[in-house]
């Protein structure tokens, strides 16, 4: 008797403990969990309070449900759609208004991005791809900035996509100028006495892969930082429970958030600048 | 012994030194980056052009390293 007694009561306590311990860890984990909540990818979309739940398809073991990162991507290719066939509807010599705007970005993108660094040809040839990357990544940036919407592009799976395209465009572009088996030997650069290639050739191959996942890193790491960094500092009002925390917080954030409407631009351009940079090096290497 | 290890939070603390150290070498490489890329424009200023793209190429590479770094930080601090 005593000892179920004793066994109880030390059941008892135990739970306390933990009930204690939770309750002690709840304030900094439940900012930690909230900026999770932010960042990742759910399946529920949070729009202005309300949740509404997303389909969930499972094709043959394959988990393909709609989720709040694919409807932010199928939103930027939406407004990429209208905006630019609305845009461009009345065919004018000079544009006018917003149409002048879209017009310097594409030729800045075009002439400064895909021409310099892959050629007159090339880069005309390839202009609509980097031009369709580019106006896909920034808008998918900037919807991370406005109310309700969060950023596709701070999903590790988004841009990792968009480096295996950009590998495959580096590849298959250098195979088309100088075949297959030009396109490997340009790996390392001609004219190099023998015995430096066996040290060369896995160098250069390490770096093939290297290249898209810096890429990769690059986007995603730069917009899960802008908006850790904005979530944080609005967190210290709720850490620190009163209102003159928001005194120093609020500026601080919107701060942040200027130089994330930098830092989407910005990415945007480095993202692109690179991929034509690399398929540049592919169809012109060094010799 | 293991209880007490955890309690110190070490893997908070390392997570931070290593963000905070992967952040100085960043730092470093691209203020030294900028400052020679600056130098060169103000000897010969018409080179703004190429020596701008040179800059961003390896402020990017160098921005890369640092960003895998600080991502490898975070991941700590998420799966400790």
């Amino acid at each position: 008797m005593r000892i179920q007694e004793a066994q109880r009561a030390a059941e008892q306590a135990a739970e306390h403990g933990q009930q204690a311990a939770e309750h002690a860890a709840g304030h900094g984990n439940d900012i930690g969990s909230t900026i999770l909540h932010h960042i990742t990818d759910s399946r529920t979309l949070d729009l202005f309070g309300y949740e509404i739940p997303l389909p969930q398809i499972h094709l043959g073991g394959l988990d393909l449900s709609i989720t709040k990162h694919v409807v932010m991507m199928w939103t930027a290719a939406v407004i990429l759609i209208l905006l630019f066939t609305i845009s461009f509807r009345a065919r004018r010599l000079v544009p006018k208004g917003f149409t002048n705007l879209l017009e310097m970005l594409v030729v800045f993108v075009r002439d400064e991005i895909a021409i310099k660094n892959m050629g007159e040809h090339h880069g005309r040839k390839l202009a609509p791809y980097i031009l369709t990357v580019f106006f896909f990544i920034l808008t998918c940036n900037l919807l991370g900035l406005v109310p309700g919407g969060s950023t596709a592009t701070g999903n590790v799976n988004v841009t990792g996509g968009l480096a295996i395209l950009s590998f495959l465009l580096i590849q298959v572009e250098g195979i088309r100028e100088h075949g297959f088996f030009g396109h490997w030997k340009n790996l390392v650069p001609h004219g190099l006495p023998w015995w430096v290639l066996p040290v060369l050739i896995p160098v250069e191959i390490l770096g093939m892969f290297v290249k898209p996942f810096a890429l990769c890193m690059r986007l995603f790491a730069n917009m899960t930082a802008g908006h850790v960094a904005i979530l944080a500092f609005l967190g210290m009002i709720f850490v620190f429970q009163s209102v003159l925390a928001s005194a120093v917080a609020v500026p601080l954030a919107l701060g942040i958030m200027l130089l994330e409407l930098f830092v989407a631009f910005l990415q945007a351009y480095i993202f692109t600048f690179l991929t034509s940079l690399f398929v540049g090096f592919s169809l012109h290497p060094a010799h | 012994m293991e209880g007490q290890v955890m309690n110190l939070q070490l893997p908070y603390f390392g997570a931070a030194l290593g963000m905070g150290l992967a952040v100085i070498g960043g730092g470093l490489g691209i203020g030294r980056l900028a400052a020679a890329a600056l130098d060169g424009i103000a000897r010969q200023p018409q080179a703004v052009g190429p020596i701008g793209t040179n800059m961003i190429i390896g402020a990017a590479l160098i921005e890369g390293a640092t960003l895998i770094a600080v991502i490898l930080c975070f991941m700590i601090v998420l799966m400790k």
